[in-house]
Order: C-alpha cells, then structure tokens, then sequence
C-alpha cells in the first residue's frame, strides 16, 4: 500500500502550499507509469488520508501518463498503454523512456462566497522557494 | 482559482534523504538500499556477505521490517552494528525512519552501510533513504517474468543480483529472456548471478570492495 504514504506526503506538500483560510477543491497529480499506483487505491487511500484534515472534502484528481517507448529500429519515442508494446514499424524490442515522475501539478481552491475582503494575500509561489 | 505548482510529491522525504545522504559521506561511508521481494534473500545474502568480508571490510545493516527483530537477530550472529526499524504497517522505508535508525549507528566506525529494506520490489524504490546506489534482488524461484514487471527498481538500480542460483536445475527459469528484459529497462545495469546460502558471492563481493577503494581514492 504505497499508496497510502504517497497520499500522506500528498497532504503535508499541499498544506506547505496552500494559502491560509483557503479551501482546497482539488489537488491535480501526475503519475508515471513506472510508479506502479494504483488509481482506485490512491483514492481510497487519499479519502483516508485527508480525514479530520484541512484537506477533507476536497477531491484528487490523479493522471497515470502512458508509457512513453523508445524504438530502437525507427528510433521513434511514441505512448503506449503497456510497457514493450511493439513499434508501427515492427520492431519488438521498444524500451521504456523515463515514466518515474510524481508530482503536484496544481491546487484548485473553492471561489470565495463574496467579494474578497483582503486583497491583500500574496501568494507563497512568488517568494522564492 | 488555479495555483500552478509542479513539484515532487515526496519532496519532504527527499529532503530528509538530502541530510541522511550528507552526513553518510561526511563519514566517508558507501551506502546501499538494498530491495527486493519477501523471500528473495536479502537476509541471508547479508548473513554470507558479512562471514565473508570480516576483518576486511567494516559492514553495518540498518534492517526494515514490519514487525519482527528475527532478521536483526540473523545479521547480529555476524556484525555488531546492526539496527532494526520497525515499519508497522508501512511496506517500505522512508527517508525519516532511516534518519532515526542513522543515529543509533556509529558511521565513523564503517566502510559500507546496507539498509534492507522491507520486502517489496514496487513502492521501496520511489523513497530516496540517502543511499549512494540502490541493489536490486531477484530469485530465480520467483521466475522469469518479475523483472518485466518490476521495471521501476530495474530502471533506478545500479546492479541486480538474481539470488538462488542453486536452484536452477529444479525450477524453469529463461535466463536469456530474463537478461533481454533487464537490458530493455535499463541497458547500464549490471546482472549478476549468485547463491546466498551456496556462498557463490565472488562478484558481489568484489564489486562491494570495488565501490569501499573508489570511494577512498
Ligand atoms: N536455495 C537457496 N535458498 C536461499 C538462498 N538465499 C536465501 N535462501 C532461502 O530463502 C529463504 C528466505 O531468505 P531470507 O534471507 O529470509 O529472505 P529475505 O526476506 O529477502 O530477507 C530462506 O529460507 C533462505 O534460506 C539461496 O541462494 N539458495
Ligand atoms: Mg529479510
Ligand atoms: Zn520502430
Ligand atoms: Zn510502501
């Protein structure tokens, strides 16, 4: 169940992230294929995650990538549902290109219910970090 | 509203594993994350290595396990500097449960580190610990197919031992398609054939000497 911890390291990047008094509605991830996650885990395992946390309620939406192959005839790098699956060009023997990445692609907060009061709030990205 | 972020989902833990992996080279120590399935040797392949390798190179073992100390107590037979981390219910370790077990271990009295890591060739691999490489293990008793299906810990080891080799005349192993795979995933990884509890360690053993001297000069 890596799911589970992916889910929990998920929680305490967005609260690095999110703007304080924010509600967040959804948080946007980006697997690769390589990651082996499980989409039906990862969402029992974020429901679990964000329990009794300022993230409850809000929703993940997780992308698995496709594999991205490399073929070593026609050297063309095209997607693929499943890993070695064979080139147009005939070729049997593609490779895997990458598909290890895991990352947080953006947060999306609820519109506040009126016109803002504080105008004031700059956002923690336009700090350096 | 949309906040743009793009950042690594474990970037906490590798921010951990970036402080284990600093205060491991302070020490001048090679360190080595050791995965691979339930069963497929890890123990026993560190009980040989370090019968072997005593009082020649200075080996300490962090071991992850989810509940018991039995493997800590196998390793203890051999080497003073071994230390057990309990996962619990976790199916790997993470950089912070290796920062712990870090600080009941004395560095500065060790050539090489190996952390075993819970028995598990998927989620392990995605958890940088501060590790210099990552060993994977395979077994030819899992058969031929599990590095196809594995093929994150393939693509991110520096070196793959398939353990059991002794085995081979009572199970069906296709070892040529096994390799073809291997190389497919990761055409820079060495493959190298052993027995753990038949002793037949010679390559693995070299290139941990190997790795201690690049590490010196
Ligand atoms: N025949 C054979 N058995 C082995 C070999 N290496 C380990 N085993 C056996 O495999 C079982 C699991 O080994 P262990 O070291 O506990 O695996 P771990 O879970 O990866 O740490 C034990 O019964 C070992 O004796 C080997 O090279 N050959
Ligand atoms: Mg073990
Ligand atoms: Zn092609
Ligand atoms: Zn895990």
């Amino acid at each position: 169940m890596h799911e589970f911890s992916i889910a929990t390291a998920l929680v305490d990047l967005v609260k690095q992230h999110c703007p304080p008094g924010e509600k967040v509605e959804r948080v946007s991830v980006s697997a690769g294929p390589m990651r082996g996650i499980e989409p039906s885990a990862m969402q029992w395992a974020w429901e679990a995650a964000i329990d009794e946390t300022f993230l409850e309620g809000s929703e993940l939406d997780l992308k698995i990538e496709l594999w991205q192959m490399r073929c070593p005839a026609c050297k063309k790098i095209f997607a693929a549902k499943n890993m070695f699956e064979p080139c147009e060009c005939g070729c049997e023997t593609t490779s895997p290109v990458e598909g290890n990445e895991l990352k947080l692609i953006s947060l999306t907060l609820a519109d506040p219910p009126g016109p803002p009061e504080n105008t004031s709030w700059t956002s923690p990205l336009s700090k350096t970090c | 509203m949309d906040i743009p972020i793009v950042e690594n989902v474990l970037k906490l833990n590798d921010e951990v594993a970036q402080i284990n992996r600093a205060k491991i080279r302070d020490a001048g120590v090679f360190c080595i994350d050791m995965i691979g399935s339930p069963g497929c040797g890890k123990t026993a392949l560190l009980e040989t290595t370090l019968k072997h390798l005593a009082g020649q190179l200075r080996i300490g073992v962090l071991v992850g396990d989810l509940t018991t100390t039995r493997d800590a107590q196998r390793i203890a037979q051999w080497c003073s500097d071994v230390v057990q981390i309990n996962t619990g219910k976790g199916c790997h370790l993470d950089a912070n449960q290796v920062r712990q077990g870090l600080e009941q271990i004395d560095l500065a009295n060790l050539d090489i580190l190996v952390i075993e890591n819970v028995g598990n060739l998927i989620c392990p691999v995605g958890f940088d610990l501060g590790q210099n490489v990552k060993v994977g293990v395979f077994s030819i008793a899992e058969g031929d197919d599990k590095a196809a299906k594995h093929p994150y810990i393939v693509q991110e080891a520096e070196l793959l031992l398939l353990n059991k080799m002794d085995l081979k005349p009572y199970v069906s192993f296709d070892l040529r398609q096994f390799r073809e795979d291997i190389d497919r995933i990761n055409s820079d990884v060495q493959l190298m054939e052993i027995s753990a509890t038949e002793g037949w360690i010679a390559d693995w053993v070299q290139w941990l000497s190997r790795q201690v001297v690049s590490k010196v000069s």
